[in-house]
C-alpha cells in the first residue's frame, strides 16, 4: 500500500528547513545590526 | 494626539519582552500541531495519508496571502502618513511572507505529485501563487536597491499595493477557472466541508505559524530600525543628507 510517506516527508522537512533558515538568518542579522549600532554609539561618545 | 506606537523606540521597548514568549508559544503549538497531524487525525478516504500535507500547505498559503495584505496596508499607511514604523513593519514582514509562500509552493508540489501525477501545472491557482512569490521577491529587491531608504520604500510600497490585485485572483481563481486545484473547502462562506478531526490540527498549525510570524516580525523589525539608524548616519557622513 502506498502511504505517500516520501511526499509527506518532502513537505514537512522542506517547510521546517525553510523556517529554520529564515530564523537563523534573522537572528544573525539581528546580532550584526545590534553590534553595528553599539559600535556607532561608542564612536560618537 | 499622536499614537505612541508609531514611535519606534516605544514600540520596540514594548514588544521586546514579549518576543521569547511568542517564540515559546510557537514552538509549543508546532509540537502539539505535529502530534495531531501525524497521530491524531484521520486519513482521507480518497487521498489516504497524503492529506497530512494539508496541515502544512494550507496554513502557509493563508500566511503567505495574509502577510502580503499586511505589507500592503503598512505600505499604504507609510506612503500616506510617512510613518517610519509602517515602512519598517512592511520591510520586516516581506522575507517571512516570501518564506511562507515558498513553503506553500513546495508543499503544494509534494501534494500534487501523488494526487495529480505531476509536481507542477500552470493552472490559475498555482500560477497566481507563484506570481505572489515573485511580488515578494520584487518587493525585497526594490526596498534594498537604493542607498536612500526613503526612495526604496516609496518604490517597493507602490509595487506592494499593485500586487494587492493578485490576492482576490488567488482567492477566486478556483471558482472562475477550471483548475486541478480543489475549490475552497475550509474558508467557504457558510459551513466548512472539512471534518472537525481534521480542522483541529489545521487550526493548531495555523496558530503556530502565526506565532512564528509574530516572533520573527519583532526580531526583523529591530533589524530594520537599526539599519535605518545606520543608513541615516552613513548618509550624513557622506554628505547626502
Amino acid at each position: 500500500m502506498n502511504d505517500y510517506s516520501l511526499y509527506i516527508m518532502i513537505a514537512y522537512i522542506s517547510a521546517f528547513t525553510c523556517i529554520l533558515i529564515l530564523a537563523c538568518f534573522s537572528y544573525i542579522d539581528f546580532f550584526i545590526s545590534r553590534r553595528k549600532i553599539r559600535n556607532m554609539e561608542n564612536k560618537s561618545e | 494626539m499622536e499614537n505612541k506606537f508609531v514611535n519606534p523606540g516605544f514600540l520596540v521597548s514594548y514588544m521586546k519582552p514579549l518576543t521569547p514568549w511568542f517564540g515559546f508559544i510557537a514552538l509549543l503549538l508546532v509540537v502539539i500541531g505535529l502530534w495531531f497531524s501525524f497521530y491524531n487525525s484521520p486519513i482521507d478516504y480518497q487521498q489516504g495519508n497524503a492529506v497530512r500535507i494539508m496541515y502544512i500547505h494550507v496554513p502557509s498559503a493563508w500566511l503567505g496571502m495574509g502577510i502580503y495584505l499586511f505589507i500592503s496596508i503598512s505600505s499604504f499607511f507609510g506612503l500616506v502618513y510617512g510613518h517610519v514604523v509602517a515602512f519598517s513593519l512592511a520591510r520586516a514582514a516581506a522575507p517571512i511572507g516570501a518564506t511562507f509562500t515558498a513553503i506553500c509552493l513546495i508543499s503544494g508540489s509534494a501534494w500534487g505529485k501523488p494526487m495529480w501525477g505531476t509536481w507542477w501545472v500552470w493552472d490559475a491557482r498555482l500560477t497566481s501563487v507563484l506570481i505572489l512569490f515573485f511580488f515578494y521577491i520584487g518587493y525585497i529587491i526594490f526596498s534594498k536597491s537604493f542607498n536612500d531608504f526613503s526612495k526604496g520604500e516609496k518604490f517597493s510600497s507602490i509595487l506592494s499595493i499593485i500586487g494587492l490585485l493578485n490576492i482576490p485572483i488567488i482567492k477566486f481563481s478556483v471558482d472562475y477557472w477550471n483548475t486541478l486545484h480543489q475549490p475552497a473547502s475550509i474558508s467557504k462562506i457558510g459551513s466548512p466541508s472539512i471534518h472537525v478531526d481534521m480542522m483541529i490540527p489545521l487550526l493548531i498549525m495555523t496558530f503556530a505559524f502565526v506565532f512564528i510570524f509574530i516572533h520573527l516580525l519583532i526580531i526583523r523589525l529591530q533589524i530594520e530600525l537599526n539599519d535605518r539608524r545606520l543608513n541615516i548616519k552613513n548618509m550624513r557622513s557622506y554628505g547626502d543628507l
